[in-house]
């Protein structure tokens, strides 16, 4: 006769299984139960079952134990089996104690009667679920992540709408190959404060933008997708709705949009008014040109100006010339004639007292008139040649040479003369213009000598640095500082006194500074004057 | 003081002339005394004489053809056995230095009025028997 080993039968059998005593201590545990439970039938047996499976302290709400002792009172009350929800059911992990590995079961129990039906046993059976449990879990956190990253994006959504919102810009999106007005920012809405975009296509909702090429840009913007810039483009919108536009200078952007799939579906504006700055710069550009349509006139009239200064001043020189020569000729016949009386007239006649007065007059005016005359000449001829080659000429010989030319000036005022030049130092000048200035200062020298004393005259020259110089001094008059500072001016005399045109010190000044040399002039009243010419090297 | 067989006056102005004339005529220096207004009138002259004057006395200013021109032509012509003296006369320095510098047949240069003494100098120096 087989003897059934009951324990043994429930041990082995498949399924995880646990047997308990009606006071729920462990008897028997299958194979299966051992293992998805992680532990150890020796251990395990005998024992209390909430001992054996205590709450894991580290998750309290799942509330297990409670929950499996309130279905094994059921069935120790009913009788009945008792299908248990799920339950998170930590076991204890054996290799690290105090430590729970996570289970996630579906338990039952099923009462097993004895013939007078009483509880006899109580076999828990559980299917672990806790793989299940997991991904759902895992699916739930993820579809929370997914939740929290949409709110994220509709977060940033809504501030980029706020930045839109509160650019200082026009801003409006459209959607569709049609442009239909989905958002704009109340910048662009107070632009356009009788109109209404939102559900309207861009070429109604802004109709000025058909003519202006704005909704063919649109167009291309949607079909290409490569953005596009418009820099101050000149645009006459009705802002007001009253009929008249008026004109802006806008810079315009147009970007395409994409759905998810990357496919386009809109079209972003983004537009900016700088009429402002078109019109300041188109203004300094118009006062530029005003500017230099000014300047060029007054250019103009400075060079037309200058033409009629230059023809004036040829005329001057044509005049101060022909007339110096035309009347020279007269004057030369006038003493001509007055020679020739003198031949013809009796001596007797002559010495009459009025006639001879009358002659001397005669010959006297006839003199000035041709002084003057040959200054005026000398004027001219120094506007019409100055120019010349410059020669390097030598400097004692040609004041030895204006010495001999003045002697007989020199002898009449009883002057000496004295020259102190090296006997090689020359001077680069244009000769001709070299003797006039030496000529003149010597015979200004002599000319303006005081009455009161014998004349004297230094002509010294000395070699420089880049330079040489020559100067003239006499013991003479002299002149007070106004007289100096009117000295090179032209028909200025100063000495009344003496014959002089006042031409001589302006010409041999104009030609020292066309020569690129310099004059000084020092003197004191009564005590004598130093003219000092510098010349170049 | 020398006799001069012919002198030619050359001057547009008519006082020049006359002063000149008066002035060779009273110092007795001249057999004949020719005057021409212009350089041409000289040119013409000087073609219907037989033998050339013995001095010229040239003004530089003159209408039609001045002193310089016409000194230009003069030696252009077939040249004489006895050529003339020829004496420049200007109001002005200035021309006369300009008339230096063109080396033309000039033997003096002198400067208006002429006086006795500086037709006396040019005889002295270029007919000094």
């Amino acid at each position: 006769m087989l003897t059934l080993d009951l324990l043994a039968v429930f041990n082995a059998q498949p399924g995880a299984t646990l047997l308990l005593s009606p006071d729920w201590v462990i008897i028997g545990a299958s194979d299966d139960y051992l293992a998805a439970t992680l532990t150890q039938r020796e251990t395990l047996v005998g024992q209390f079952i909430f001992d054996a499976f205590p709450d894991n302290p580290q998750t309290p709400e799942a509330n297990a134990v409670a929950n499996v002792r309130a279905s094994l009172q059921q069935v120790l009350a009913t009788k009945q089996p008792h299908e248990m929800a799920p339950q998170h059911y930590d076991v204890p992990d054996r290799t690290r104690p105090g430590q729970f590995v996570e289970r996630h079961w579906q338990p039952r129990h099923t009462p097993v009667l004895d013939a007078q039906g009483q509880v006899q046993f109580i076999i828990q059976s559980v299917q672990d679920i806790t793989a299940s449990r997991q991904v759902e879990r895992q699916l739930r956190e993820s579809v929370a992540a997914e939740q929290a990253a949409h709110a994220v994006a509709e977060q940033q959504r809504q501030r980029f709408r706020e930045v839109l919102t509160q650019m200082p810009a026009y801003i409006a999106v459209y959607q569709g190959p049609d442009h239909i007005y989905q958002f704009v920012n109340p910048a662009y809405q107070s632009l356009f404060p009788h109109r209404s975009f939102l559900g309207r296509p861009f070429r109604e909702g802004t109709p000025e933008a058909v003519e202006l090429g704005v909704v063919a840009l649109f167009d291309q913007v949607y079909q290409t997708g490569e953005p596009i810039y418009l820099r101050e483009m000149e645009g006459w919108f009705d802002f007001h709705g009253t009929g008249q536009p008026v004109q802006v200078f806008l810079n315009i952007s147009l970007h395409p949009l994409r759905d998810v799939r990357g496919q386009i579906d809109g079209v972003m504006d983004f537009t900016y008014d700088v009429s402002q700055q078109v019109r300041a710069r188109q203004q300094v550009e118009q006062l530029n040109q005003e500017l230099e349509t000014r300047v060029q006139a007054r250019t103009q009239e400075l060079h037309d100006a200058n033409a009629h200064l230059r023809r004036t001043n040829a005329d001057l020189d044509t005049f101060v010339y022909t007339a110096s020569h035309d009347l020279k000729s007269p004057i030369t016949n006038i003493e001509g004639l007055l020679l020739a009386l003198h031949e013809v007239l009796p001596a007797e006649v002559q010495q009459t007292e009025l006639v001879a007065e009358l002659l001397r007059l005669l010959a006297d005016t006839v003199g000035r008139f041709r002084f003057t005359i040959t200054q005026l000449t000398d004027l001219v001829r120094l506007q019409q040649s100055q120019v010349g080659p410059t020669e390097a000429v030598a400097l004692k010989p040609l004041l030895a040479g204006v010495c001999h030319d003045l002697d007989t000036e020199i002898r009449l005022a009883g002057a000496t003369v004295h020259v102190q030049v090296p006997a090689d130092l020359r001077v680069t000048f244009i000769p001709a213009n070299l003797r006039s200035i030496v000529y003149n200062l010597l015979s200004n020298a002599v000319k303006y000598r005081a009455p009161d004393r014998p004349a004297q005259v230094w002509l010294r020259a000395e070699p420089q640095a880049d330079a040489v110089v020559l100067a003239v001094q006499d013991n003479g008059l002299g002149l007070d500082r106004t007289q100096q500072g009117r000295l090179f001016q032209v028909f200025q005399r100063l000495h009344t006194h003496v014959e002089g045109s006042g031409v001589g010190l302006y010409m041999i000044k104009r030609l020292i500074d066309n020569g690129g040399a310099t004059i000084a002039v020092s003197s004191e009243p009564n005590v004598g004057t130093t003219f000092t010419v510098t010349f170049r090297a | 003081m020398p006799c001069l067989a012919c002198v030619l006056l050359v001057d547009d102005d008519r006082t020049a002339n006359f002063l000149h004339k008066l002035l060779v005529t009273n110092m007795g220096i001249a057999g004949q005394v020719l005057v021409a207004e212009d350089g041409q009138q000289a040119l013409t002259t000087l073609a219907g004489l037989s033998a050339p004057p013995a001095l010229i006395l040239l003004d530089l200013n003159m209408p039609v053809l001045n002193g310089l021109d016409f000194l230009t032509r003069y030696a252009q012509l077939p040249p004489v056995n006895l050529r003339p003296i020829v004496a420049l006369l200007s109001s002005s320095d200035h021309w006369l230095d300009q008339a230096r510098a063109q080396h033309l047949p000039v033997d003096a240069y002198l400067t208006k009025p002429l006086t006795r003494e500086k037709l006396q100098g040019v005889l002295q120096q270029y007919f000094p028997q």
